[in-house]
């Protein structure tokens, strides 16, 4: 029974581990190989605090100690690590794991190889327990191993509840977009290493109470608990059990215990091998059940679970072009976006070579021209996501050129991409409300300090989320993953997005490519909506002559980097040596 | 004695460290350049090679020579067992680089503690005399040392030979390079991934004998070669086959001058913190570009 109980207790003390793990794993999707550094971080740091520094009965003061020392850990290794687009953070994590046994040896306050003993059992205020002390219920005695299983467990508890907060919130939605497609979070305007960075600090101050949890129950900790065979073990427990569900990091811990101590019992009582074999034969195991499960059910027992939002059935449908509130009034008349003298080469190339476009609201321009003419890269300097080698862009007084990606699009110049790029893993409403801006639940704090405020700027947020879906027409879809809609869909679907994040500039990249002709006319509607009825300034590339000349007040003929001619659709478009230049010498076909 | 001549052996321990981590880190390069993972697995293969020259020369008495041929032979067969059972599931998949590595970590330590529960953690020795060796720039390096160099530099010379000069080598580089096109031409991608992981199995042995020689075979003697290489490709990057050894080389250097200027404790932690400020610094290796996360088509 006491046995049990220990058992028990530390599975308690690893299930929350593992939640920390699937925070910084499954929910932020950052290929993390040194969890059990976070929890010996946690770990050391209550031991130290509460034998040198706290008197006794200020345990839970030194768990939140080793929660704050392993979060402090994680800013240091992060900062650095998660810049670059994390590309390395596997093999950073990887390397710190190794060294983080051998610092620990060597650093005199750790204790060094011997570790750190006697850390002081459990106790708040005056109740300070010997390891005898019991208290008689009449039907049942309560001893503290009882009273420590039951403290560790509501810690679990806690962290749940933490961690599903998290989990099921705007910033856990904005962590999952960051997750999915970074890029595209930081053209609506978030910062990624700010949420990837957040969301590891996050998941190691969870795993560092976890680590103080464990000193406390233990009593000792040593260097070689917190070795590559932990983090082995905590992996083996999140992708069992399903490495984007809470629950299933929960029960993949409790799981995986059950199942050592199930063989240990076997091996041990059954079979009769000898002890020292157990030990290496459990390890072993564990090593073979984590590549079973990567082979034959990769994604765990528990899939991720995700928010299905119904739809308002009391709010009439709204009309056609109405939902998207307008943030800013832009100027009546004039030039709101100007680009001029752009320059940007790769390598020897000129990509473009002294383009420019000037955007008013209310306003069509269609950039055309052949393929390698410079016009998706004018976008992408314009947007932030290349560097202009030259030149200059404003938007009203502000210069974009020099901005990072998140910065421009705050500026209110958003923009859509050639191969679409929608969140797949998000469901649809969700990539709509994502976009949204100004959302006051994307702060991690105030979801715990102001939930009225965070849950008041959700229910405005879902209603205008779903004035937009309805007024693409993609309601129907709302609920389902942003992967499992059809091309057309998805192709809505990121004009919606842009919709949703009301810019006053609209970038858009080839928005009707490989769209059915006969849907045609939908997308057309919309784009024109931008314009004439939302009253934004819109530029698009497009290589459908037919769509140019319905929807467009002015076009510009790029070719080899620079902007040839500039006119009206009739202008440009009836230029035959133009036109001959542009599609060879086919006659244009017009639809 | 000058200061520059006190650091003269730690130079020389260096060098030979360096060349013998190269063995194994230009076989993970390989791998890492053609399958496009990183093959934690080699630990595996690295122990299969290590139980099987002991097996073969102290248990069933074959001589040296024999025994050596045997264990080469072991490891090119359990590396290219480990892909046929193992990992082609996981490539055929297109599994993830995070799940490939987790599957090689996996089956590294279940190898590990597999061997340590039927053998015990105990050290055997395949060679209980002290080996030959000679005096060199005030140190003693002995003949597994002076192998262990030979052998790496010679493996470096075959390999870019194999490479470049067979057909075979050429077919690896292709699918290296470029897997789908290479897959469109022709290419029999699943038989250039075993060339690689036999290569690869032939390296790790060849680096795994002379060790075992040296200083006797026990489960855990495969994880610090591993991690060693995986090290020096960070250092060194994986541009050229030339980059990982070179990378090799300075680890080495730094493992032993650390323990010149420092505690002999802090001989990982230095090495290691080389490791961790490269990655920062310059993420590509020092030699040529690196690609962690290397897109696997």
């Amino acid at each position: 029974m006491a046995y049990l109980i220990d058992v028990l207790t530390l599975t308690a003390i690893l299930a929350i581990a593992v939640h920390g793990y699937m925070l910084i794993k499954g929910l932020g999707g950052m290929l993390h190989l040194g969890h059990a550094v976070f929890y010996g971080i946690g770990a050391y740091a209550s031991a130290i605090i509460s034998t040198t520094l706290l008197p006794p009965g200020y345990f839970p003061a030194s768990v939140m100690a080793g929660a704050l020392a392993a979060g402090v850990g994680a800013l240091l290794i992060g900062w650095p690590a998660l810049q670059d687009r994390a590309r390395y953070f596997m093999i950073v994590t990887f390397s710190l794991q190794l060294i983080f046994v051998t610092l620990v040896i060597n650093l005199g306050f750790t204790g060094g190889p011997d570790g750190l003993s006697s850390i002081p059992r459990m106790s708040f205020g005056p109740w300070q327990p010997n390891r005898h002390w019991a208290l008689d219920l009449g039907v049942a005695t309560v001893g503290y191993p009882d009273i420590k299983l039951l403290v560790v467990v509501g810690f679990a508890a806690f962290s749940y509840w933490f961690c599903s907060r998290i989990v099921h919130s705007p910033y856990g939605r904005l962590i999952r977009a960051v997750r999915d497609d970074e890029r595209v979070a930081e053209a609506f305007g978030r910062d990624a290493v700010r949420a990837r960075l957040s969301i590891l600090l996050i998941g190691a101050a969870v795993t560092g109470m976890a680590g103080g949890l464990f000193a406390h129950h233990f009593n000792y900790v040593g260097p070689s608990q917190f070795g590559l065979d932990l983090t082995m073990l905590m992996l083996a427990m999140l992708i069992l059990g399903g490495q984007c569900s809470l629950a299933g990091a929960t029960f993949g811990a409790v799981l995986m215990v059950g199942l050592l101590e199930a063989l240990r019992f076997v091996l041990d009582d059954g079979l009769g091998v000898p002890f020292h074999m157990i030990a290496h034969l459990r390890q072993a195991i564990f090593s073979i059940i984590l590549i079973l499960v990567l082979a034959l059910r990769p994604r765990g027992l528990f899939p991720e679970t995700l928010a299905h939002h119904r739809r308002p059935a009391a709010t009439p449908r709204p009309a056609r072009l109405t939902g998207c509130a307008r943030a800013l009034e832009p100027p009546a008349s004039g030039e709101i976006l100007k680009a001029s003298g752009l320059i940007k080469h790769f390598g020897g190339l000129a990509a473009v070579d002294g383009a420019g476009v000037s955007l008013r609201p209310g306003r069509i321009v269609a950039i055309i021209g052949s393929n390698g003419a410079g016009k998706t890269t004018v976008f992408n300097l314009l947007s932030g996501f290349e560097r202009a080698d030259a030149g200059a862009a404003h938007v009203g007084a502000v210069s974009l050129l020099g901005r990072r990606p998140a910065e421009i699009a705050r500026l209110g110049v958003a923009r859509t991409f050639q191969d679409v790029r929608i969140w797949p893993r998000l469901t649809v409403i969700e990539n709509i409300l994502v976009s949204r801006r100004h959302q006051p639940g994307e702060t991690p704090a105030r979801l715990f300090v102001s939930p009225r405020l965070v849950a008041s700027a959700e229910r405005i947020n879902l209603d205008a989320a779903w004035a937009v879906l309805e007024r693409f027409g993609l309601a129907e879809k709302a609920n389902q993953l942003g992967s499992d809609v059809s091309y057309a869909q998805r192709k809505m679907l990121a004009l919606a997005r842009v919709c949703a994040f009301d810019p006053t500039v609209l970038l858009l990249d080839e928005p009707t490519s490989g769209v059915d002709p006969r849907r045609l006319d939908v997308f057309l509607d919309h784009i024109r909506a931008f314009a004439r009825a939302d009253q934004r300034a819109v530029c698009l590339i497009e290589h459908n002559m037919s769509v140019v000349r319905e929807l467009a007040d002015w076009v510009l003929y790029m070719d080899g980097g620079r902007v040839l001619a500039a006119g009206t659709p009739a202008d440009v478009l009836g230029d035959d040596v133009l036109m001959r230049r542009y599609l060879g010498h086919r006659e244009p076909v017009m639809a | 004695m000058s200061i520059f001549q006190s650091a003269l052996p730690f130079l020389a321990n260096g060098l030979s460290l360096g060349l013998s981590i190269a063995l194994a880190a230009l076989a993970m390069a390989l791998i890492w350049r053609v399958v496009g993972m990183i093959d934690f697995g080699l630990g595996a293969v690295y122990l299969v090679s290590a139980y099987a020259l002991l097996g073969l020369h102290t248990a069933l008495g074959f001589s040296l020579p024999l025994a050596i041929l045997g264990a080469l032979a072991c490891g090119i067969a359990a590396a290219i067992l480990i892909y046929g059972l193992v990992y082609r599931h996981f490539i055929r998949r297109n599994a993830p680089l995070f799940v490939m590595v987790l599957v090689g970590l996996s089956l590294f330590l279940a190898i590990e503690n597999l061997l340590g529960a039927a053998l015990s953690s105990q050290k055997f020795y395949v060679i209980d005399a002290l080996l030959p060796g000679v005096d060199v720039l005030g140190t003693r390096l002995n003949v597994a040392q002076f192998g262990k160099m030979a052998v790496s530099l010679a493996a470096l010379a075959g390999i870019a030979f194999f490479c470049l000069r067979t057909a075979p080598g050429t077919m690896i580089l292709a699918v290296a390079d470029n897997k789908r096109l290479a897959l469109g031409v022709g290419i029999d991608v699943d038989h250039a991934y075993v060339w690689t992981y036999g290569l690869a199995g032939l390296m790790v042995s060849a680096a795994a004998i002379p060790d075992v020689a040296e200083s006797g075979v026990d489960p855990y003697v495969a994880l610090n070669p591993v991690l060693l290489a995986l090290a020096a490709i960070i250092i060194g990057g994986l541009g050229s086959f030339r980059a990982p050894v070179l990378g090799a080389v300075l680890l080495g250097l730094a493992f032993h001058l650390a323990v010149w200027l420092f505690p002999a404790s802090w001989q990982e932690v230095i090495a290691y913190g080389l490791v961790v400020a490269v990655l920062i610094v310059r993420p590509q290796g020092l030699f040529g570009a690196f690609h962690a996360a290397r897109e696997r088509a």
